[in-house]
This record gives C-alpha cells, sequence and structure tokens, in this order.
C-alpha cells in the first residue's frame, strides 16, 4: 500500500470510490493474511496491545481531511476495538486519534446493543439502528443428494469409487434437470460417452 | 406459515386472530423502518433519538430500527 511515484516520493495508496462527494471505501485491514488465512492473525482484531498499521492510520486521517462526516455503514467494525481505554479515552487511544472530531455516524444492527455501546463510547458514534439480516435456508430441497455426491467425488480418491460417483451424479442431473442439463445426459447415454462427457457436466453444475 | 402470512399481507382473513395480528405487528415494524431518512438526518447535525434495541421478531416493546 506504499508507492513511489514518478518524482520519487513516497506515497500511501487509499482504496475507494468516489461518487460525486462520496467516498466509499472498505474499512482498512486490521491484519489479514487474505487466501492464506488459518484465522491466526484476524485475532488481532480485539488484540488490546497490538496498534493498528501505518495504512489504517493514514486512512482514517485522509477521510477526516476530505470529510465532513464519516458514516460506518455496518456492524462490529474494526476502529472501537483498537487499543486504548475502555471510556474516556484520552488524545492516545487509537479509536480517538483515528476519529477525532469528526463527526460519525455508525449503522448498526439493532440487536447487537452490547458492541453498540463500545461504538458509542469509543468511537464517539451516532447509533442509527439497521435491521437484523434474515436466514433463510436458500439450498433447494431437491438438489441435496447431488450435492452430497458432488462433495464426496471432490474428495475421493478411489477409482471405482470415482467411476460409481459419475453414474450417481449423471442420474441426479437426470432426475433433478438442473440447468437443463437431463437432455444432453441422455444423449450421451444414447450414444455412450457418458464418461468422456462426465467432466463437461461436472463443471456445468458446479458453476450455479 | 408461509400461507398465512402471505393471505394476511394479502389483506385475507385466517383463522387464528392471535397470529393475525403478530404478523401484522411485525409488519409494521419492518415497514417503519427509516434507516436513511435518518442518516440524512444525521448529516444535518440533527437529534437521533434513542430507542430499545433488539430482534425486530422478538418480544413486546415494539422495537423499532433507525433510532
Amino acid at each position: 500500500m506504499v508507492y513511489r511515484d514518478r518524482d520519487g516520493r513516497r506515497k500511501i495508496v487509499i482504496t475507494g470510490l468516489k461518487f460525486g462527494n462520496i467516498y466509499v471505501a472498505v474499512q482498512p485491514k486490521r491484519g489479514c493474511t487474505g487466501t492464506g488465512c488459518d484465522g491466526g492473525v484476524c485475532k488481532v482484531l480485539h488484540d488490546p496491545e497490538c496498534p493498528p498499521t501505518h495504512h489504517y492510520l493514514a486512512t482514517y486521517k485522509y477521510f477526516r481531511e476530505i470529510g465532513d462526516v464519516i458514516v460506518h455503514v455496518g456492524t462490529h467494525g474494526t476502529l472501537e476495538f483498537l487499543p486504548g481505554k475502555n471510556v474516556g479515552l484520552s488524545g492516545r487511544c487509537y479509536p480517538d486519534i483515528l476519529i477525532g472530531d469528526i463527526p460519525h455516524i455508525y449503522i448498526y444492527n439493532s440487536d447487537n446493543p452490547p458492541e453498540g455501546t463500545v461504538a458509542r463510547r469509543r468511537s464517539y458514534s451516532t447509533l442509527i439502528d439497521h435491521m437484523q439480516a434474515l436466514m433463510v435456508d436458500a439450498f433447494p430441497q431437491e438438489l441435496e443428494t447431488l450435492s452430497k455426491y458432488v462433495e464426496e467425488y471432490l474428495k475421493e480418491m478411489d477409482p471405482s469409487r470415482r467411476h460409481q460417483l459419475e453414474h450417481l451424479i449423471l442420474e441426479e442431473v437426470k432426475r433433478t434437470d438442473i440447468k437443463g442439463l437431463s437432455e444432453r445426459v441422455r444423449e450421451m447415454e444414447e450414444r455412450g460417452t457418458l464418461h468422456q462427457g462426465f467432466r463437461e457436466i461436472f463443471e456445468d453444475i458446479r458453476n450455479v | 406459515m408461509k400461507r398465512y402470512i402471505e393471505d394476511v399481507l394479502s389483506g385475507r382473513d385466517i383463522e387464528d386472530k392471535g397470529l393475525k395480528e403478530k404478523i401484522l405487528e411485525i409488519d409494521r415494524r419492518i415497514e417503519d423502518s427509516r434507516e436513511i431518512e435518518r442518516v440524512l438526518r444525521a448529516f444535518d447535525g440533527r437529534y437521533i433519538e434513542p430507542g430499545p434495541s433488539g430482534l425486530i421478531t422478538r418480544g413486546e416493546g415494539g422495537y423499532t430500527t433507525y433510532r
């Protein structure tokens, strides 16, 4: 997140998109190993000692300088959990350093009052409650068996079981007509090209 | 349950009056959301009144968002 411009000056990159006079950005990373994630690094999120990165500090400094207000959208960011005192923060506590005196609005889950209170006390925010996300089972029941076979197929090493699973998967594709593929499977059956064509069908159903 | 909700919300009657009341009440709380309006109000530096927290689908206390 640091680069050197044409004149050799070192600069920090602040990511985001501008929409008129609104600047939209993802909260900077507190610590993250990306695809190499093993859960260890994000423990730093609640670490009471570990300071935020230079990039994190620079991002909020930039927002304070260009903006009239900061709006955090969504619940449980990282800013209000940065090191410092629990209440009555001083100028040496990180949330205070970062948010400074810019007005701070926080759109927060109305069902999380304890951590909402932390956001209010430690980052001087005004909370606007948002509704909870509703959880529904979005997975169609009739694809349950197919899904199980596919999962097993991805792990299975034994050639004879793999062979068997290819048949079972194609049977399920026929039965459920997922993505309208049943006709193609029937044609493959008639031509006796089931196993040659399997890979293609398999990729197709996995890219729903 | 889905049938009951559909019936109540499209104005039809269902047998269970208690359930009907509850469906209408939760629907009112969902429809009552004014988050955007309140964010704009906060932009103007105006007061955001406090209110009870909790799940919109739980409790008797008229939980609403946007506060």
